[in-house]
């Protein structure tokens, strides 16, 4: 509850710095010309549509929530974003983002993406306290700003499972220019908190504490390579999801090897207390013709009910004046066998144990990924601040690994393909 | 020459002196009161590129842009960045959104850039080189 009230608190007292704090005096010499307020805006629409109407529809990222219309959907790829910022001095700066985005739980609170302060008591060193974007990987604090990315959306298997996007902390940037090179090293500390939707239907508040993320970058020429860690853990106090009761009431009963396989699987809907490790290196090039990035994860973490494994992508864009054609392949793979039922329950007690075991297996394997997708498109930049985008996406899932997608409760969890075509346009002002 | 050739002579020269032909240089300028005598490509390309915010002696740098559609903003960043200006308009977009940085103060046009270069120590510009005159000091030409 404290936390909540910081968090809240935090815009308002950042909105009166803004307003009050005196304006650096040799700095606006032309007030008609040079304001120390600065606004921006940016947005997408995205209109994507599936090539079947099927059990399965899909998502962008964790935080969306279950839409049975989704095979046809203006949700996954809009969004619309503000930015107020407020230079208070030549070395301090107050910045308020707000973005509307399509979640499982949107409230206004969350939708405040950004409140900070930033000071620079040297050139090289910038320190930002309040609410920051979480940065680890190429893309992370600016994966809804789709104007300045090639594809419509950051490949779903790398950027889909990631449902943190907001840190409450503070993080310090050192960069050091030389000659050939630009070099930055990040540290963020803090806690991040979002909101997820389970195989039920059901919202899972997750919260990780003692998050830590650094990040070392090297920007020369047309290159930028970036490496990144971070940790981070659940608090011990997360509500259980709602299969744990009449498992444990199985797991009690003494049966033997049923009781043993409920056991292990109320173990494996665990959330609280998982520590998440990430490790990440991205590299991007544009040399003003090609465009080329591509990325590589490892993601660790003790609970089987949360996402690991590997990911990785690549991504190609030759630029042929105003339009730039691309092709991007993308895969994710888990670092766990499905959950395979191992008794029959119903045989020795009765169908509701039968279907208690059913639903128990899969939503162990909710947020198993086993994908990988090939897309084809081109980005037009029609406008100076405008670009139209087109992709077909190709998804190759495997059986039980449906994590990036919202599956009826019924559905079968075979291995599958699906295409699906987006148009899309990205503008900023 | 008849009147008639005279005056389209004169539309034309007119024409050429209200829009610097295209292949005029690029002059980056600041004021003549700057301590700033000379720069270099990659220390103004480290200024516009918000990768830095000071000019080589240390002193805040405010640095003007032109707007996102003109052609001189287009040949002055492929001149000095080798960067196209989707790729620049995207770069900044990044930088500005992520909260790294703000863009160059756009202004309407070239004149309006020499107006402020000339009444702020701090300023940095660029315009077409036949547009300078002794109120402002040129720190780098750009070859195209």
């Amino acid at each position: 509850m404290m936390m909540t009230k910081r968090i809240v608190m935090c815009p308002a007292v950042l909105a009166w710095v803004m307003v009050v704090s005196p304006v650096h005096a040799a700095e606006v010499t032309e007030p008609d010309l040079v304001s120390s307020w600065s606004v921006g805006a940016y947005g997408t629409l995205g209109y994507s549509q599936l090539g079947t109407q099927g059990a399965h529809t899909f998502i962008r990222e964790l935080g969306q929530g279950p839409d049975p219309s989704r095979s046809r959907s203006w949700l996954p790829d809009s969004r619309v974003a503000l930015q107020v910022g407020k230079k208070i001095s030549a070395q301090t700066d107050a910045v308020v983002q707000v973005v509307a985005r399509d979640k499982v739980k949107a409230t206004v609170e969350n939708s405040i993406e950004w409140a900070y302060v930033s000071h620079r008591p040297t050139e090289n060193l910038n320190v930002r306290i309040g609410r920051v974007g979480v940065d680890v990987f190429l893309l992370s604090d600016y994966r809804s700003l789709g104007y300045a990315q090639t594809t419509v959306r950051p490949n779903v298997e790398f950027y889909g499972f990631q449902p943190f996007y907001a840190l409450d902390g503070l993080d310090a940037t050192y960069t050091h220019t030389t000659d050939a090179a630009r070099w930055s090293l990040k540290a963020q500390v803090g806690r991040s908190q979002t909101d997820v939707a389970l195989f039920d239907g059901s919202v899972l508040h997750l919260i990780a504490n003692d998050v830590v993320d650094v990040t070392l970058a090297r920007e020369w020429g047309p290159w930028r390579l970036k490496a990144g860690l971070s940790s981070m853990k659940t608090p011990d106090d997360v509500a259980p999801v709602p299969l744990k009761d009449p498992l444990a009431g199985i797991a009690a009963l003494g049966v033997p090897g049923i009781s043993q396989e409920a056991a292990a699987l109320a173990r494996g809907m665990e959330v609280k207390g998982a520590h998440f490790n990430y490790a990440a290196l991205g590299a991007s090039f544009d040399d003003s013709v090609w465009s080329v990035q591509a990325e590589l994860c490892r993601i660790t973490v003790n609970q089987k009910m949360l996402v690991s494994g590997s990911a990785a992508y690549l991504t190609v864009g030759r630029r042929f004046a105003s339009v730039m054609p691309f092709a991007s392949v993308s895969r994710f793979a888990p670092d766990r066998e499905a959950t395979v039922a191992q008794h029959n329950w119903s045989a020795l007690l009765g169908p509701q144990a039968g279907a208690l075991q059913a639903v128990s297996v899969r939503a162990t394997d909710t947020a198993r990924i086993e994908q990988r997708t090939v897309s084809f498109g081109a980005r037009w930049d029609f406008h100076p601040q405008a670009a139209l985008k087109v992709q077909w996406d190709r998804f190759h899932i495997q059986q039980s690994g449906y994590g990036l997608w919202r599956s009826d409760v019924s559905a079968a969890l075979n291995e599958g393909r699906m295409s699906m075509v987006t148009a899309s346009i990205d503008w900023t002002f | 020459m008849n009147a008639t050739t005279k005056h389209l002579l004169g539309c034309v020269l007119a024409l050429m002196l209200a829009h610097p032909p295209a292949h005029a240089d690029i002059v980056v300028v600041v004021n003549p009161a700057s301590p700033i005598k000379s720069m270099s490509v990659q220390q103004v390309s480290d200024l516009y590129l918000g990768r830095s915010r000071v000019f080589p002696n240390g002193e805040y740098a405010l640095v003007f842009d032109l707007p996102r559609d003109s052609v001189v903003r287009e040949r002055f960043f492929l001149s000095l960045t080798g960067m196209v200006p989707q790729q620049v308009n995207a770069y900044w977009s990044r930088l500005m959104f992520t909260g790294q940085v703000l863009p160059p103060q756009p202004m309407p046009d070239e004149r309006t850039v020499l107006q402020l270069v000339r009444r702020n120590p701090g300023a940095i510009g660029y315009v077409h080189e036949n547009s300078v005159d002794a109120t402002v000091r040129v720190v780098l030409k750009l070859k195209e």
